[in-house]
C-alpha cells in the first residue's frame, strides 16, 4: 500500500508532469532536511537536541574539557572537592562526593540514550509482534493475548515498574557498557509498553487483516508467518516508526523518575535522575545540584517529543495533532 | 446495552485475578523478606528465628494456601496486618486513603481547567501563535519531570520564603482546611501537569475533528454566529470524547502521586507503598497494588461504559 504522496509522485512521473528526481542521495538528503526545517521549525530545534544528545552518548569526551574526563572526576570521591559552586574550573559545580557534576551530566546521557533507545527498540518489535498476531489469528488466542494486556494495563505504569525493578534488580548479568540495573530498567520498561501499546498495533493491524491483498495472499497459498511478516508488518512499519519516536522521551522519563526514586540506576554509575535524588538532601544550600540535572532530562524529553511530533505530521497527516 | 455491559463485567474478573495473582507472586519472588531486616542494629535473625516469625504471618505454606487465603480476606475487606507493627492495614488506610484521594481529585480538577480549554481554543485557532504556544506548551508539560520542578520549588520557597514552603507535617483536612489546601495545591498542580499535557493535546484533536464534520460546516453556511457554531455545534460534541478520557489519567496520575508524596512527605498511600516495599512490609504492598489496580480497572469500565451511552454511533458488539 503506497502512500498518497507516493503515489501521487508515481502518477506525475508516469505521465511526464515531472522529472524523476535524479540528484545523489546526500542532495537528496540535505533538500528533505531544509524543506523539514521550513516546515517544522520547532520540530528542527527538537532533531538538532537529539543528535547532540546522541553524540553526547556515544563520544562524551567531544563535550568535556580535558580535566573532567579522567573516569576518576566522574566517578571517584573527593573529599576536599565536595559542593564546589559553579565555575571555571567546575562548571555545574561539584556534588556532594566530590564528583564533578558537567561531566557527570554528560556522561549521563549515554545511560539515558541506553536505557531510551534500546526499551523503545523493544518495546516495539514486542508490540508489534503481539498486536500482529493478536490481530491475525483472533479467536480465543487474540481473546488470551487481550486478557494478558489488560492486566499489564490495569496495574499503574510506575506501580508495576517498580515492583519489577525490586524483583528482577540482582538477577540479571552486566551486559557489555549495560549493568545489570540498567539492563533491568531497559527490560521492564520495554515489556510494559510492548505489551500496553500493543493494542493500538492491534486495531491497525485488524483493519490490515481486512486488506484485499492478505486475502489474495491467503488465496495463493502463504503460509500465516509469511502473511504476516511480508504483508502485515511492513504496512505497519510508518506508524511503528513514528510512536517510537514519540516513546523516546516517555521511557527516558520513567527511566529518571525510578532512578529519582531510588530504583533505577544504581551509583557510581552516572544517571540524571538518580543525581536529581542526591541533590535533595542539601537542597536548600546547592539548588544548582538538582537544577542541572532535571534540565537534561527536559531537554531530552522534550526534544524527542517535538521531533516526534513533527515526524508524525510528515509521515502520517492524518493523525496530525492527535495524542 | 446490557449485554454489553455484563459482558464487560465478566471480562474483568480474569484480569482481576491475573493482577492479583502477579502482585502476590511477585512479593514473594522479591529477593529478601522483611525477616531480614528485622535484626536492624543487632545483625541478622539466625534461619531458626526466621522461620518462626514467617510462620506466625502463614509464609511457611504453600503459594495456593496463600494465595487463596489472601484473596478470601480481600473479599471480606480484610486487608492484613502489617508485618512490622502488627496493625490491621486497614486502619492505615482509613487514614491514608483520603489524602490521596485529596491529591488526586485536585489533580484532576487541575488537570481539566488547565488542559480542557487551552486545547479548545488551540483548536478553533489553529494555526495560530495562540496554536503553537499551546502545542508547545502541551509537549513541555509532558516533557518537564515533576519531581524536578518539585525540587525547584522547594529550593526557591526556602530561599524567598515564598507560600509554598512545606510545612514538616502534614495538615488535616477537617482540622485547618486553609492550611491544606495552601500545603496540597502546589503538589496537586505538580500531579496534574503532566495529564494536563495529554489533556490538552486531546481536547485539540478532538475539537478539530469536529470541526471538519459536514453538519459544523452547515452551521456556518446557515449563517449562524461564530460563537453558536463554535459551542453549540462544535463543543457539545467534541466534549463526549474529552470527558471520557478523563478516566485514562488514572494509572499515570497515581504514579505521579507516589513520586510527589514522596518529595513532599505527604503521608497518603504513595509514600505508604514506598516505604512498605522497601522494609518488604509484603501485605501492605499487596493491599496497595490491588487498590490502585482496582481503581484503574473500575475506570476503564466506566470510560468505556460512559462512552458507549454518551455516543450513540458506537456500539459495542
Amino acid at each position: 500500500m503506497a502512500s498518497a504522496a507516493q503515489q501521487e509522485d508515481t502518477q506525475e512521473i508516469l505521465f511526464g508532469m515531472r522529472q524523476a528526481d535524479e540528484r545523489p542521495l546526500y542532495k537528496k538528503a540535505v533538500a528533505g532536511t531544509k524543506s523539514f526545517a521550513v516546515k517544522y521549525p520547532m520540530g528542527m530545534v527538537g532533531a538538532v537536541i537529539m543528535v547532540l544528545l546522541v553524540a553526547m552518548a556515544i563520544v562524551p569526551a567531544l563535550f568535556t574539557p580535558l580535566s573532567v574526563q579522567k573516569a576518576d572526576s566522574i566517578i571517584g570521591i573527593h573529599i576536599g572537592d565536595r559542593f564546589e559552586s559553579p565555575g571555571s574550573q567546575w562548571w555545574f559545580g561539584t556534588n556532594a562526593l566530590g564528583r564533578d557534576m558537567y561531566g557527570r551530566l554528560i556522561y549521563g546521557a549515554r545511560t539515558a540514550i541506553m536505557i531510551g533507545f534500546g526499551a523503545v527498540i523493544l518495546a516495539k518489535l514486542l508490540s508489534t509482534f503481539i498486536g500482529t498476531v493478536s490481530a491475525f489469528f483472533g479467536g480465543w488466542i487474540d481473546a488470551a493475548i487481550q486478557r494478558v494486556v489488560e492486566m499489564v494495563q490495569s496495574i499503574p505504569t510506575l506501580i508495576f515498574l517498580i515492583l519489577f525493578v525490586v524483583m528482577l534488580e540482582p538477577r540479571l548479568p552486566d551486559i557489555g557498557p549495560l549493568s545489570s540495573d540498567m539492563l533491568v530498567i531497559l527490560l521492564v520498561v520495554a515489556v510494559h509498553s510492548g505489551f500496553v501499546s500493543s493494542r493500538t498495533v492491534r486495531g491497525v493491524a485488524l483493519s490490515l487483516r481486512e486488506e484485499v491483498y492478505v486475502e489474495a495472499a491467503q488465496a495463493l497459498g502463504a503460509s500465516d508467518a509469511r502473511i504476516m511478516a511480508k504483508h502485515m508488518v511492513p504496512n505497519l512499519f510508518a506508524y511503528v516508526i513514528v510512536s517510537a519516536s514519540l516513546f523516546v522521551g516517555a521511557a527516558v522519563l520513567l527511566e529518571s523518575s525510578l532512578s529519582f526514586l531510588g530504583y533505577g540506576v544504581q551509583p557510581p554509575a552516572p544517571s540524571w535522575g538518580r543525581e536529581l535524588n542526591e541533590a535533595r538532601e542539601e537542597l536548600a544550600r546547592y539548588p544548582h545540584l538538582a537544577f542541572f540535572p532535571g534540565l537534561f532530562i527536559f531537554a531530552t524529553v522534550w526534544s524527542f517529543n517535538m521531533f516526534g511530533d513533527a515526524l508524525r505530521d510528515r509521515l502520517d497527516p492524518r493523525l496530525r495533532g492527535s495524542t | 446495552m446490557q449485554r454489553y455491559i455484563l459482558r464487560r463485567i465478566v471480562l474483568m474478573v480474569p484480569t482481576l485475578f491475573g493482577t492479583t495473582f502477579l502482585v502476590f507472586a511477585m512479593m514473594r519472588l522479591m529477593p529478601g523478606d522483611f525477616t531480614d531486616f528485622l535484626g536492624g542494629d543487632f545483625g541478622a535473625l539466625d534461619a531458626e528465628t526466621k522461620a518462626l516469625i514467617q510462620a506466625e504471618f502463614g509464609l511457611d505454606q504453600n503459594w495456593a494456601v496463600q494465595y487463596v487465603g489472601w484473596i478470601a480476606d480481600l473479599l471480606r475487606g480484610d486487608f492484613g496486618v502489617s508485618v512490622y507493627s502488627g496493625r490491621p492495614i486497614n486502619e492505615d488506610l482509613i487514614q491514608r486513603l483520603p489524602i490521596t484521594l485529596e491529591l488526586g481529585i485536585l489533580a484532576m480538577v487541575i488537570n481539566v481547567i488547565i488542559g480542557i480549554p487551552i486545547g479548545i481554543i488551540s483548536a478553533i485557532r489553529q494555526f495560530s501563535w495562540y496554536d503553537y504556544v499551546g502545542r508547545a506548551s502541551a509537549i513541555g508539560l509532558l516533557a518537564v519531570p515533576n519531581f524536578w520542578i518539585a525540587l525547584l520549588a522547594i529550593a526557591l520557597a526556602g530561599k524567598y520564603a515564598l507560600w509554598a514552603v512545606p510545612t514538616p507535617t502534614y495538615p488535616g483536612l477537617l482540622e485547618d482546611p486553609i492550611e491544606n489546601i495552601r500545603f496540597m495545591l502546589f503538589p496537586a498542580i505538580l500531579t496534574g501537569a503532566a495529564g494536563a499535557g495529554y489533556q490538552m493535546r486531546f481536547g485539540r484533536t478532538a475539537m478539530l475533528e469536529v470541526m471538519r464534520q459536514d453538519y459544523i460546516r452547515t452551521a456556518w453556511s446557515k449563517g449562524l454566529q461564530e460563537r453558536a457554531v463554535i459551542i453549540k455545534h462544535g463543543l457539545r460534541n467534541a466534549l463526549i470524547p474529552i470527558v471520557t478520557v478523563i478516566g485514562l489519567f488514572l494509572p499515570g496520575l497515581i504514579g505521579g502521586t507516589v513520586v510527589i508524596e514522596t518529595i513532599y512527605s505527604i503521608p497518603g498511600m504513595g509514600r505508604y507503598f514506598i516505604h512498605a516495599l522497601n522494609g518488604r512490609d509484603l501485605f501492605i504492598v499487596q493491599a496497595l497494588a490491588v487498590i490502585f489496580t482496582l481503581v484503574v480497572i473500575f475506570s476503564n469500565f466506566v470510560v468505556d461504559i460512559l462512552y458507549s451511552v454518551l455516543n450513540p454511533r458506537i456500539r459495542y458488539s
